[in-house]
């Protein structure tokens, strides 16, 4: 009886562990902003389509470089034609770990961090990154932000020395995501 | 005699010259001050370049997304499907068109000022916009306008 009970009991954790969450998001924003003495560069893409795993914390997302707003056309153009050649490598992917994700209760509205690794990859050159995320649960929604410093040189943006002088040397990477469960 | 009509001359060849230079400079301004202003494409104002159903693009792009790019990135399309998904709301509207895959599809990212609050999900209908790219998580068509 009693070996019955363990296996029942067993395959109901592991049909639980089978049956944990992905969360998903196809609006989630990425905007970077750099300041200098000349002028602030902003721009927004809220395009972002996100996927993380709950039980694993396996999470990646894609974001299209055209679809990176700038106030400024002329700015997007720049961007998009000399800096980050958006025809030759349209898109930038993230795929990497929550490491802390079995700290995260996602029954339990709250604030909870993790450290976020993985592999980004930006202008067809990848990277290890890694970043402190924030995830707020709330009413089984997981709002994920995070801040990330970027240097444009680090995945072969060039930048004429001309304009150099108006980037900052590294730009901030601000992540915003707004998670819902994927049924 | 000769060197005072001679240094008049001259007198009335700089002016020109420099007037000239001026012209060009001012010129030069105005251009540099439209191309800093210049305006953002107009999506809703251009012609579609082609037509195509959202379940044949995102099989193209969750095929061979390069392939895809190739055919489809920075054109105005327009692309016709049922609605799976919507999201309205004041900053963010979108219109997630099926595809084959039953969970990701066409993400039509609509314009903030076009109105889909009468679109049911489960309805056909046709949205064009400007494709950024995609692959099999979705393709990504920006700046869409709801178009009969």
């Amino acid at each position: 009886m009693m070996k019955k009970l363990i296996l029942i009991a067993i395959l109901a954790m592991a049909h639980l562990g089978l049956m944990a969450q992905k969360y998903f998001t196809r609006t989630g924003e990425i905007s970077f902003f750099s300041s200098t003495s000349v002028e602030d560069i902003e721009a927004h893409n809220k395009t972002v389509t996100a996927v993380f795993d709950a039980a694993s914390g396996a999470i990646q997302f894609s974001v299209t470089m055209k679809a990176f707003h700038f106030e400024k056309a002329l700015m997007e153009e720049h961007f998009n034609e000399n800096y980050v050649e958006s025809d030759e490598f349209p898109k930038s992917t993230f795929k990497g770990t929550i490491k802390d994700v079995e700290s995260i209760n996602f029954k339990k509205d709250g604030e909870y961090n993790s450290e976020v690794v993985g592999k980004l990859t930006i202008h067809g050159v990848t990277k290890e990154v890694s970043t402190m995320a924030t995830f707020t649960v709330k009413d089984g929604k997981v709002m994920g932000i995070a801040k990330i410093q970027v240097n444009p040189e680090d995945y072969k943006i060039e930048i004429p020395g001309v304009v150099r002088e108006k980037i900052a040397k590294e730009l901030e990477v601000t992540m915003k995501m707004d998670f819902v469960e994927k049924k | 005699m000769d060197s005072r009509w001679g240094s008049r001359k001259l007198i009335i060849m700089i002016r020109k010259i420099l007037l000239g230079l001026c012209a060009l400079a001012l010129l030069g301004g105005i251009v540099a001050y439209f191309q800093y202003n210049k305006k953002h494409r107009d999506i809703a104002s251009e012609e579609s370049s082609l037509k195509i159903t959202s379940v044949a693009l995102f099989g193209a792009y969750s095929t061979n997304e390069k392939e895809a790019n190739a055919l489809y990135l920075d054109k105005v399309i327009s692309v016709t499907g049922e609605v799976s998904e919507k999201t309205d709301e004041e900053n963010s509207k979108l219109l997630v068109l099926k595809s084959d895959d039953d969970f990701f599809g066409v993400n039509a990212s609509m314009e903030n000022g076009e109105d889909i609050g009468n679109i049911e999900v489960g309805a056909q209908v046709t949205v064009k916009g400007r494709c950024t790219g995609g692959d099999d998580m979705g393709v990504i068509v920006t700046n869409c306008t709801l178009v009969n």
